[in-house]
């Protein structure tokens, strides 16, 4: 913008110096003053603070408007592009800018009124057209920036969320490979030692007392028998119980929203909650939270209940409040990114403000 | 070929999403319904289909050709029944079909041929020369169709043709959606009388604020909330029953007695009420009532939207 501008008033004043050598009038030092001076106070502007712009514009402005009346009257044709500037600053719409550019016609010999006219309207055009789309590249730019940052923050949440993916595969592992070397030392060890015990006994008495150690041996079998039992019991029992996993997670996670919020969900669930996934535990949770951040901010409800329920081929977590609702659902980032959650998974959320606010997740599921 | 390709179709007005990333595709032959609740953006989206609309973003094929690039094969290729009637109150039938079907580019002895079957089609045929002004809302309902359908589309839109007409018109107009079927039309059926879409439709898609939350076939939709139905069967006593061999028949799960009520619980997708019948009285018990409940769309909505279609 600057830069045009600059072009503008250069084109300007080359035109008004020009036009003054062709004319009759003679050149006296005071009219090379004031074309000094008029350059001085537009390259000031430039210089100083951004603040004091609209005081050099008026300055420039009482400038030309004096050597107007004192110097020479061809230096009125500065005027208008000083003028769009000065007006500017205080008013948006064109259409003044332009009648203030205008008005100084009143005052103006006959002879000069075209060809100040003629600039005026060229400036004018010329500088809205440069203010227009100055104005739409540093809109699209503001656009741009706030999408990076909208970018930023969603591949930050990618990542998070393949960390957690991550992490809870470890703790999966951790657990069972815990859980089994538990069993195994409580069940499977003892009955073991026994039967090595056993055994060994039998083995010095078998000489001596053939019975006895029969009756030891016959032990040892039975003991060997009953590891061999209580190992497939392990085996049976190894799956790691991930239902309660993800309900007691969303139980303390509800527990930790209940003591930071005046409100207290309601937490229920039905059907088979086996069948949902680690992955999908995640998916569920992040959209609850997602959908009681936003019944906090905006509801003014009393009431939030949370329910999960497991169909057939499709699990549905909904999370409803008896708050004002909305009749006109405006998807902002949140609920974008409880569709993006959901539809990784072949998802749908529904947004409903009809009675209250409600938002369910619906995720099919494989049964397997 | 499918003859209705729509991907990932919305439609913004200003702030408000009327349709929100719809995607399906129907195929040839199909009678496909759309079931959702007054506002779910089923006519949004029809309307978009038939060009009324214009689309915000996503894309609509018409037998394999995008419906803003072609438009003019997209508007021959399809027959609309609106929701509003559209019809001419004070011309005749005939005039009517003539005039709707003439807007196709039908001409001459065609058009008339044509437009006389379409009335004879929609059983108006005695009618001809008949005021639509004196019509009945079904007779209405019936003209609007034969105008949608004189030229033969391959694709005919039916948008909840069936809003306040009379019982006789109603199953009418169901027998001609499939009888139109059956002569190698496509249909998409809009609706919220869940009754409709389970009766004549061979694919559904349920709609809800825009999105499609669950496609496929009436089966599958039902089998989206369980794959077991209960039977409860009222005897008179249930003293000499053998549960061992009820458990036994072929899909039976649970079998659970309560006073003089036996409580089955089967896979929905075998019928073995028959079987389960015999064996009762084989075993010589007195029957006093059966009900067999098994989850209809309707329920399939209420839980996925947690509302039900007349809110």
């Amino acid at each position: 913008m600057e830069f045009w501008t600059i072009i503008n008033k250069i084109v300007l004043m080359l035109y008004v110096i020009s036009l003054t050598y062709v004319s009759a009038a003679e050149i006296t030092p005071w009219y090379t003053l004031s074309v000094l001076l008029y350059l001085c106070l537009n390259i000031a502007v430039y210089i100083l603070k951004a603040n004091v712009m609209p005081l050099i514009s008026a300055l420039t402005v009482a400038l030309i408007a004096t050597v107007f009346v004192y110097v020479h009257p061809l230096l009125i044709l500065l005027l208008p592009v000083s003028l769009y500037e000065l007006v500017s600053y205080y008013s948006k719409r064109s259409v003044i800018v332009f009648l203030l550019m205008l008005a100084p016609c009143t005052f103006l010999p006959h002879d000069l009124l075209i060809e100040y006219g003629f600039i005026a309207l060229l400036s004018g055009a010329y500088l809205t057209l440069l203010r227009t789309y100055s104005g739409r590249i540093k809109s699209y730019r503001e656009e741009l920036e706030r999408m990076r940052g909208d970018l930023h923050q969603l591949t930050n949440r990618l990542h998070e969320n393949n960390d957690y993916i991550r992490q809870s595969e470890y703790m999966f592992k951790l657990e069972e490979r815990n859980r089994l070397s538990q069993e195994i030392h409580d069940s499977i060890g003892h009955s073991m030692t026994g039967a090595l015990i056993q055994m060994e006994a039998a083995k010095r008495l078998i000489t001596a007392d053939a019975e006895k150690s029969a009756e030891l041996l016959q032990n040892a079998i039975h003991i060997s028998k009953d590891g061999i039992e209580s190992i497939r019991l392990v085996l049976k029992n190894m799956k790691p119980p991930t239902e309660q996993l993800g309900i007691n997670r969303m139980r303390i996670f509800i527990d930790e929203f209940a003591a930071k919020h005046p409100i207290k969900p309601a937490f229920t669930y039905e059907g088979n909650v086996d069948l949902i996934s680690p992955f999908h535990w995640r998916i569920i949770q992040e959209n609850v939270k997602e959908a009681l951040t936003n019944t906090m901010k905006y509801s003014s409800a009393t009431a939030i209940s949370i329910h999960i329920q497991v169909l057939n081929t499709l699990i549905k977590a909904q999370v409803s409040d008896n708050g004002s609702g909305a009749s006109k659902v405006v998807k902002g980032l949140g609920i974008i990114g409880m569709e993006e959650r959901a539809a990784a998974v072949n998802g749908t959320v529904i947004v409903d403000g009809s009675r209250g606010f409600s938002v369910t997740t619906l995720i099919p599921y494989q049964d397997q | 070929m499918n003859v209705l390709e729509i991907n990932k179709l919305t439609k913004q007005f200003g702030d408000f999403i009327a349709v929100d990333n719809l995607s399906l595709s129907i195929q040839d032959g199909e009678i496909f319904g759309f079931l959702g609740a007054n506002g779910a953006g089923k006519s949004t989206a029809i309307n978009m289909i038939t060009s009324l609309l214009p689309i915000t973003r996503g894309q609509i094929e018409i037998l394999g050709k995008n419906i803003v690039k072609h438009s003019k094969f997209a508007k021959a290729n399809i027959g609309i029944v609106p929701q509003e009637l559209a019809i001419y109150e004070d011309m005749t039938a005939y005039e009517n079909v003539q005039f709707f079907a003439g807007l196709y580019g039908l001409r001459g002895s065609l058009l008339k041929s044509r437009a006389e079957e379409a009335l004879a089609f929609v059983g108006l045929e005695d009618k001809h020369r008949s005021y639509s002004k004196n019509f009945s809302g079904g007779m209405k309902r019936r003209l609007n169709i034969a105008c949608a359908i004189a030229h033969r589309p391959k694709l005919i839109i039916m948008d909840e043709p069936t809003v306040g007409i009379d019982p006789q018109s109603r199953s009418y107009i169901l027998n001609s959606i499939k009888k139109l079927n059956e002569m190698g039309s496509t249909i998409i059926y809009t609706s919220h009388y869940m009754e409709e879409v389970e009766e004549i439709c061979t694919r559904i898609a349920i709609i809800d604020h825009g999105k499609i939350i669950a496609q496929g076939t009436k089966q599958q939709l039902k089998a989206i909330i369980t794959n077991q139905k209960n039977i409860s069967i009222e005897v008179r006593s249930v003293e000499q029953l053998d549960v061992e061999k009820l458990r036994d028949i072929v899909g039976v799960n649970t079998v659970e007695l309560a006073d003089a009520v036996i409580r089955i619980s089967s896979d929905a997708e075998i019928n073995n009420l028959n079987k389960i019948i015999q064996q009762l009285m084989a075993s010589g018990m007195e029957i006093r009532s059966v009900e067999a409940d098994e989850p209809n769309l309707e329920t399939v909505f209420l839980t996925l939207t947690g509302r039900s279609l007349r809110d």
